[in-house]
């Protein structure tokens, strides 16, 4: 199918508006309000366009492509109509660029707007860079209007942690809107008012802390003016460099464009995701990374305890204190736990170090429902085909969602699951409390606390009974416990009714493709992994594959354990935290600083490798500075069990070296031999060559389950207040070097409110 | 209980009433009525009636259309059709009663005329006044006459007849002979009613809906209120036969809440109906199954638009979208959907009852049947009228409505609203019908008719209407948003006396820009009073410029107040009323009487007017000139 545009022939698919098949096929059609990935509006009218046998000027954004249609885009009265509502546009919105005598010498500097604006005297927006209006004018031919403009006057809004909103920039675009309400599901903002008033507005007009807003970003990302900009960047200009990267924070590892200036990570936008058509946007991605990267008190220098103090010394002076601490115990004396953050290629060369070279299996990695799941899903199927990702999650009919925190664990999936339900998808909500994302759940189930596992089982119990004499797969693996369970039962002790449960089972038993996401909340049940039998038993009955989501905070859970951080307990491994409670571990090497320090006795050799300092410090005899996600290449594996490059886009602060540098310097003091790698990538082959995981796989192999610990001896690993999580990184909560993300937080009542003299921030430096 | 014998139970309810042995007295109390003081009026009559122990019946009745003779109530004695009574006040209708009840005296001169063919006591028949003899009443001949809370009286007169013989064809004979009928929609836009059914019933999706669309909103048109108020089983019964041609089970209305009696009219005609088996499942014993629910909109012009309207009712922000699609595929909750005025849907019972052939009788070749306008503005008779599509206009502003009030010369009339346009004298004879209208620049849109006399600025009219659909403008689209704010100001320019010749073309540009540019018929019809004011008054827009003058004296900043000192006696009320003391004692001796003239301080002069209005009519010594300073044009208009 073709259409003609301005005489030339452009093929288009079913679907696609007049503006798709343009820009598909090389031909610019102005437009400010279109944006991919957003409902078309039609507000702009730039996109005006004739089309042969249609009445006026049909804008192309909106009107679907049909074969054979002609359009004419250049015609000379288009040109005028586009000319004349730009200038009305322009009335009010500033446009002194436009007209500005220096503009030339502007343009030379444009990426960098606070030079220019010593030279010209001008920094009033800080989309100059960018301007989408400035592209439409150019190509208009506009220079001046001849109108007045109409300054607005309206305060500039800035109450808001992350975003500045001027809206006497706004053009009412409308993306913002569009982005909020369509795409991320928040509807945090909407049009207001009407006529000339209309504007941007939050709810009520208070401020976002207020209201639903989740601080993705999203609606900067999309603005066409300096309307909506992120205050810690705007006025940064255009980067120096950019590189595409993956964000190691959550489990989801989502793609993220990292943008360089003055040899530092000033910005991190959102990558295009894959699969889907919109990019993923959450506060920490969008708004969290230069803060965690360039924060001022990043470790610099390798230390070692000298005389009760840690002093700086040589890379070679640490290893050498650490290779001297090996020397003194036995194998069986000393611990690795490695931080689910480390690139798998760092957990791959520890592993080596741990196992090769000292000689040791007390090795594990520091995540306790990472552990709790790992174990759970080795248990299911094959173990790894029943994870599912984010496109998963879009693309399901059905989604059950038991106690869990996406909308601050895992924020970009709130939006896919807001996909998934604006594709048609029913959204079941159970949990025992509070949820945020309750909003956009089509079925919510408030359950007693205590009740999961019943609820969980009675709707197995349900599907079983729906399937009838069907031969499933596996029916054999279903939990006995399922005797026992009815409908009024579960009701009764959930305190919620029997027709719920049967309206939760009839929308399972609708479809196969759904997903069950699993928050770790569900360590608070009293028996968790009981809760775990009954959710194993659901997708038992559903079909295993790509159906299963525990939302594991950490980035690469999944990969340091496929790398090899795992007990394998047929070889009478302990449990290392139970070890080190004992008093067994005199040497322990920690990726970082989240254990307990109650949980380390007195004497213990502490050797700590992380990026920021940590409440451990106090106790540590050797602190190894570590590079972070941004300063080193290497691998991911996201909870889907796909591999996610990292890509090194500044360096790391003072003599600070990725986790697999620090580990393979130590080990060559130690004397140990194959460690000479030159770069992460011949780490990574050889990794690939001994344990066949990565390259060309798309699901790695995975451990089996008599590699892991029975649920209830994980529960031994648990941290502190892991049931409402933050988001942490290699140990340290986010928020502590955030300030506007403690905001939110505390906006939230997702942390305490910190009080006058910050005691709540006290003993995480 | 079969149709049948609901009908003829309804017409002894009807009979009942009509030849009741103790008085009736009807009220016009449709919200026009209301306005004009008809309930207390009725209160007056039950304390006459208390007080003299009087049995009578009062009904309530909507609006029979000469708003401007209301209160109007009208009074039948046992035997005696109802005669009505005009400018109804409490003081007056205890003089009527005295008098027609007590004493048998018809109160001839208070009367307006009698409710039936023959004249009583000399009071000639009511639809032989000169107002109502040159209507054809069709989708309004219950108003005023039936109590709009019986369904009984509806029935008693025909109602339902309509949809007991569509049900009796084929969903496809009924849009035929809708389309035979002629019948176009009547919300301004003119389309083939029964071919718009045609594509929504042709089109794939299940299920689909039946808007009917109340959200009447063109300052001074009233035509959709008064049918609900006066009569809502014939819109209703309208909704029924469209819901059965194209296919639809469920239907709203979409009703606009700044019309409560409406509202309630509605809520009450659907208990009804549901009770009378005319709502729900298997009416009328028939297969066809059809529900009815009210959708309130929230007081947005806009939401008249059909795209606006339909995001409304999903609960969204009224604002329009682009179509294709349009609402016959996709309409409202993304089903195929059919919007039809209030008008359109009430004149359906009587094309089906009559025939299309009947009906077709009435009106021009181009536009079939009959037409409600509201005729408000400088006329002597204002009002709800029904006249034939095609009649002129001139048979409209100096027929029924008798002319200009205070016999002043006319200027123009305003069709169509803020979308339409203003027909000036020269076009007296254009026939009333949608391509005529449209080739004078104006629209018929819903009916409104505004008339205008020589103390209208039409610099004034164009800058009120623009202020309207600029305040109401959703703010979506530019041209719309910004291009008529920019218009406005301009036009305020203008009436400032700050116009330059350029802003004329440039109201002309912004006019092309903001009718093409637009994305819903309000923004590209916005600019239609500002064309049509410039195409036929151009002279007054260039004399504001030019002259500074304004030949109606309207624009403020153009107008002067003086004092005519030989007329001046001396009173100084002017003085005394003056709200910024611009008005001083003299030194000269009145001309007649004592005391001293009084003069206006032009610097002070705030130009409200006060002056004129309190100087005593004896004297009239204040008078209005424009330009505001008399050197300008040599001594101004003295």
């Amino acid at each position: 199918m073709r259409i003609t545009i301005d005489g030339a022939e452009v093929p288009f698919t079913e679907g696609q508006t007049i503006l798709e098949a343009a820009r598909d096929g090389g031909i610019y059609i102005p437009t400010l309000c279109a944006h991919e990935g957003l409902p078309p509006l039609g507000a702009c009218r730039l996109c005006v366009v004739k089309v042969e046998g249609m009445r006026g000027f049909p804008p192309a954004c909106s009107i679907p492509a049909a074969d054979g249609m002609v359009v004419h885009s250049e015609a000379e009265e288009v040109m005028r109509l586009r000319r004349n509502v730009l200038a009305l546009i322009l009335i009010e919105h500033p446009h002194a660029c436009l007209v500005c005598g220096e503009r030339e010498e502007c343009e030379k500097l444009r990426g960098d707007p606070e030079k220019a604006g010593r030279v010209t005297g001008c920094s009033t927006c800080p989309k100059r860079p960018t301007c989408e209006i400035l592209e439409v004018a150019d190509y208009l031919g506009m220079a001046d209007t001849g109108i007045p403009m109409v300054y607005k006057g309206l305060p500039v809004e800035r109450d808001d942690p992350f975003l500045d909103r001027d809206y006497n920039l706004c053009i009412l675009c409308g993306r913002c809107v569009r982005m909020c309400q369509d795409v991320q599901g928040v509807g945090a903002i909407a049009f207001t008012h009407r006529g000339n008033s209309t504007k941007v507005g939050t709810l009520f007009g208070r401020p976002h802390l207020l209201g639903p807003c989740r601080f993705c970003g999203a609606c900067i990302d999309v603005c066409p003016t300096g309307a909506l900009s992120a205050r810690g960047s705007k006025w940064h200009g255009e980067p120096d460099a950019t590189t595409a990267s993956t964000c190691a924070f959550c489990s989801l590892g989502c793609p993220v464009v990292l943008e360089v200036k003055w040899d530092r990570v000033m910005a991190a936008v959102p990558g295009k995701q894959r699969g889907s058509g919109h990019a993923c946007a959450c506060v920490y991605g969008r708004f969290c990374i230069p803060a965690v990267v360039n924060a001022s008190n990043r470790l610099r220098y390798p230390r070692i305890r000298k005389d009760g103090t840690l002093a700086p010394v040589s890379w070679d002076e640490a290893f050498h204190y650490v290779a001297d601490a090996f020397e003194g115990v036995s194998p069986a004396e000393t611990g690795f736990l490695i931080s689910p953050h480390v690139t798998s290629e760092s957990a791959w060369l520890i592993r080596r170090l741990a196992r090769d070279v000292v000689g040791t299996s007390n090795i594990d990695v520091l995540s306790s429902f990472g552990r709790a799941v790992m174990r759970f899903a080795a248990d299911v199927g094959d173990g790894a085909s029943a994870w599912a990702g984010l496109d998963d999650v879009e693309r399901a009919d059905w989604l059950l969602l038991v106690k869990d925190d996406v909308v601050y664990s895992h924020p970009a999936l709130a939006a896919a699951v807001n996909c998934a339900r604006e594709r048609g998808a029913t959204v079941i909500l159970v949990d025992d409390g509070e949820n945020d994302l309750a909003t956009s759940a089509d079925l919510k189930v408030l359950i007693e606390p205590g009740s999961l596992r019943a609820v969980l089982a009675a709707v197995a119990k349900g599907l079983l009974v729906e399937h009838g004499d069907a031969v499933i797969e596996g029916i054999e693996a279903l939990s006995t416990s399922l005797e026992g369970s009815t409908h009024e039962g579960a009701a009764k002790l959930a305190g919620i009714s029997v027709e719920c449960l049967g309206d939760i089972t009839k929308t399972l038993h609708s479809s196969r493709t759904g997903v069950i996401v699993v928050g770790p909340r569900i360590l608070d049940d009293p028996e968790p992994d009981q809760v775990l039998a009954a959710i194993r038993d659901l997708l038992v009955l559903r079909g295993v594959e790509r159906g299963f989501m525990p939302l594991v905070e950490e980035g690469n859970l999944r990969g340091a354990y496929e790398a090899g951080g795992f007990l394998d307990t047929s070889e009478g491994d302990k449990d290392v935290m139970d070890a080190l409670r004992r008093g067994d571990v005199k040497v322990l090497v920690a990726g970082e600083g989240s254990i307990p320090p109650d949980d380390i006795p007195e004497g213990t050799f502490l050797v700590i490798s992380e990026p920021h300092p940590s409440v451990l410090d106090d106790r540590a005899d050797v602190i190894f500075p570590s590079a972070v996600f941004t300063e080193e290449d290497g691998h991911f594996t996201s909870l889907d069990g796909r591999e996610r490059k990292l890509a090194k886009a500044a360096d790391p602060p003072g003599m600070a070296m990725p986790d697999w540098m620090i580990t393979a310097g130590l080990a060559r003091v130690m004397g140990a031999c194959g460690f000479e790698h030159g770069s992460s990538e011949e780490v990574h082959r050889e990794m690939a060559k001994a344990i066949s995981l990565f390259p060309g796989k798309e699901r790695p192999s995975f451990p089996s389950r008599r590699e892991l610990l029975p649920i209830a001896d994980t529960c031994s690993l648990h941290l502190g207040e892991h049931a409402r999580a933050t988001m942490r990184y290699r140990g340290t909560a986010l928020h502590e070097l955030v300030g506007d993300l403690r905001i939110y937080l505390e906006a939230r009542g997702r942390i305490p409110m910190k009080d006058s003299e910050g005691s709540e921030k006290e003993g995480t430096r | 209980m079969g149709f049948d014998a609901v009908r003829k139970r309804a017409k002894a309810s009807w009979d009942g009433l009509v030849s009741s042995s103790i008085p009736v007295i009807y009220f016009g109390a449709a919200s026009c009525g209301r306005a004009a003081g008809v309930m207390a009026v009725k209160e007056a009559a039950v304390r006459y009636l208390d007080r003299t122990d009087t049995d009578a019946r009062l009904v309530d009745v909507g609006c029979i259309g000469p708003c401007c003779y209301e209160p109007l109530v009208y009074v039948q004695k046992p035997g005696r059709p109802p005669i009505c009574y005009s400018n109804m006040d409490p003081d007056g209708i205890e003089t009527l009663l005295e008098g027609y009840l007590a004493s048998d005296d018809p109160m001839g001169d208070m009367a307006l005329g009698v409710l039936g063919d023959e004249a009583v006591d000399g009071i000639p028949p009511l639809f032989e006044h000169p107002m109502l003899a040159p209507q054809v009443r069709l989708v309004l001949r219950n108003c005023g006459i039936i109590d709009p809370t019986e369904i009984d009286h509806s029935i008693a007169h025909g109602g339902y007849e309509g949809i007991r013989k569509a049900l009796s064809m084929t969903p496809e004979e009924v849009i035929e002979e809708v389309k035979a009928s002629g019948l176009r929609g009547r919300g301004g836009a003119g389309f083939s009613t029964g071919t718009k059914w045609a594509f929504c019933r042709d089109a794939e999706g299940e299920p689909k809906y039946l808007i009917c669309n109340a959200d009447e909103g063109d300052p001074g048109a009233f035509m959709n209120r008064s049918l609900l108020e006066g009569d809502p089983h014939t819109v209703l019964e309208g909704m029924l036969i469209a819901g059965y041609a194209i296919g639809c089970r469920h239907g709203y209305v979409y009703i606009r809440a700044e019309y409560p009696l409406a509202i309630e009219r509605l809520i009450h005609a659907i208990e009804q109906m549901r009770a009378h088996g005319l709502l729900g499942e298997n009416i009328m014993g028939s297969d066809f199954c059809f529900d009815i629910e009210i959708k309130k909109g929230a007081g947005a012009f806009v939401c008249g638009e059909e795209t606006a309207l339909m995001a409304s009712i999903e609960g969204k922000r009224g604002m329009p979208r682009t179509r294709p699609p349009f609402p016959a595929t996709s309409g409202v909750w993304g089903k195929p959907t059919n919007i039809n005025n209030v008008e359109t849907l009430g004149s359906l019972a009587n094309i089906i009852r009559m025939g299309a052939e009947e009906y077709a009788m009435q009106g021009s070749d181009t536009a079939r049947g009959t037409k409600t306008f509201s005729l408000v503005g400088k006329v002597k008779r204002t009002g709800l009228i029904e006249v034939p599509l095609g009649t002129p206009v001139k048979e409209i502003l100096f027929g029924i409505g008798g002319g200009i009030e205070n016999d002043r010369q006319f200027k123009a009339v305003q069709t169509g609203g803020p979308s339409g346009g203003c027909i000036p004298r020269s076009k007296l004879d254009l026939p009333v019908d949608y391509e005529s209208l449209q080739e004078a620049g104006a629209i018929m849109g819903s009916g409104g008719m505004i008339v205008m006399d020589d103390e209208t600025c039409m610099v004034d009219v164009a800058h009120y209407f623009l202020s309207f659909t600029q305040a109401e403008s959703c703010g979506k689209c530019a041209p719309c948003r910004i291009g008529t704010k920019r218009m406005l100001d301009i036009l305020g320019k203008i009436k400032d006396g700050n116009g330059e010749m350029g802003d004329l073309d440039e109201l002309e540009s912004l006019s092309w820009t903001i009718q093409n540019g637009s994305l819903c018929a309000l923004g590209q019809t916005a600019p239609n009073p500002v064309l049509t004011t410039l195409r036929y008054f151009r002279d007054e827009f260039e004399e504001h410029i030019r002259e500074g003058r304004c030949r109606a004296r309207v624009c403020k900043p153009l107008i002067r107040y003086e004092i005519v000192e030989e007329r001046c006696i001396g009173c100084g009320a002017c003085q005394k009323r003056c709200p910024v003391d611009a008005i001083l004692e003299t030194s000269r001796p009145v001309t007649k009487g004592k005391g001293k003239t009084r003069a206006i301080d032009p610097k002070l002069c705030v130009r409200c007017g006060i002056c004129l209005s309190v100087c005593p009519p004896s004297a009239d010594a204040v008078e209005k000139f424009s330009p505001a300073t008399a050197e300008v044009a040599g001594g101004g208009g003295r």
